[in-house]
């Protein structure tokens, strides 16, 4: 009898995320990648609304901590041009004297965010139904 | 027997997957996992852990900030985003850096770093150490030495027959000393736990030498100390 492994063909992530850092972090560990997919879909809601709550209080060192808190988790999923996005925000926040003169920047960083995200849950749902088969081809290879 | 562990990570994300991998990891144990420093802190005077996995930029302290306030020394694995921080890093002696993000094999092989690079130590320590004390090697047995005392370049080794004062870092005392027996009571000194022969308030009597307990260690020195109540 066929290893399940090779009976499901290697979960392919979607071209436009960084397939290559992604292929590094999860390698042949799809269950993983589909709960970490899961965890950043939970706290990405927040991470917005910190976002927009900071900058319309003009709270320029809490922005900057909801940035240096967030950035990396958008990596985790792929999305390492929003990490490098944030990181120049973040660099910024210590240069600028008020959070409002990153409104710009901020508005693209969500404008982008808010783009991507109907991916990542696609990734997620892919990710949901590949561990699903897996699990039950395992059960059968038992 | 399992390597117990703790994480120190503010960003949510990389703390589950920290947990996960934590939980993943055959060998591991993962006693808690903390978004701050401040009860981690906490947390680590009233349990010696194995590996810390410490994230240099905490709220309101950084990652080494946070080293000099533990209590003993335990094996570091650094998480951070930025990799400028390797020449400190390797000052505190970590064990490993992990940049993130990371992947589990990437975590794996930071767990045998910091296993290969000391935890096996503590099954069976060697029971003396050599000092280098007026141009000459000396070798101090660790239960002659009643405490260590910092002398900013220099450190002080103290026994009964007199003291040695070496050319180091205190840090470096801290960490070659076996934590079983040594414990860091305050800023400046270290003691020899079976040499403390009386307890106050605020300091310790080694014979009739009084040394000073910082308020932030004392809970953590009762309980090693074997307290009748």
């Amino acid at each position: 009898m066929k290893n399940p492994t090779s009976v499901l063909r290697p979960f392919r992530f979607h071209p436009t995320l960084d397939t290559k850092f992604l292929g590094g972090i999860f390698e042949s560990d799809p269950e993983n990648a589909r709960y970490i997919f899961e965890l950043f879909l939970e706290e990405l809601p927040s991470t917005v609304q910190s976002i927009n709550c900071e900058l319309g209080k003009n709270n320029k060192s809490e922005l900057y901590e909801v940035i240096h808190k967030t950035k990396t988790s958008f990596s985790f999923v792929g999305l390492t041009f929003i990490t490098a996005l944030m990181e120049d925000i973040e660099k910024q926040c210590i240069l600028v004297h008020e959070a409002k003169e990153l409104k710009e920047g901020l508005k693209y960083l969500l404008h982008e965010i808010n783009e991507s995200t109907p991916l990542i849950k696609k990734e997620y749902s892919r990710l949901t139904h590949y561990t699903k088969n897996l699990f039950e081809s395992q059960l059968h290879y038992c | 027997m399992k390597v117990s562990c703790i994480i120190v990570e503010d960003e949510p994300v990389s703390r589950l997957v920290l947990e996960r991998f934590c939980q993943k990891h055959p060998g591991l144990s993962l006693s808690a996992s903390f978004p701050a420093a401040e009860p981690a802190l906490d947390f680590l005077k009233t349990h010696e852990t194995d590996i810390v996995f410490l994230d240099i930029q905490l709220p309101g302290i950084n990652g080494f900030e946070f080293l000099d306030q533990v209590p003993f020394m335990p094996k570091v694995i650094l998480t951070t985003n930025d990799t400028g921080y390797a020449f400190t890093a390797f000052q505190y002696h970590v064990a490993d850096y992990l940049k993130k993000p990371f992947s589990y094999p990437r975590f794996e092989a930071a767990i045998n770093k910091a296993r290969d690079g000391g935890l096996a130590k503590k099954s069976n320590p060697p029971e003396d150490v050599f000092i280098r004390s007026e141009g000459r090697y000396i070798r101090l047995n660790y239960t002659d030495i009643l405490y260590v005392e910092s002398m900013g370049d220099y450190v002080k080794y103290v026994t009964a027959d007199g003291g040695y004062i070496t050319h180091s870092t205190f840090k470096n005392a801290v960490e070659k000393l076996p934590a079983e027996l040594f414990m860091k009571i305050h800023r400046c000194y270290i003691v020899n736990l079976k040499r403390v022969s009386d307890v106050a308030d605020n300091h310790v009597l080694l014979g009739s030498t009084e040394i000073p307990v910082s308020k932030a260690v004392k809970s953590v020195l009762l309980q090693r100390l074997n307290i009748l109540h």
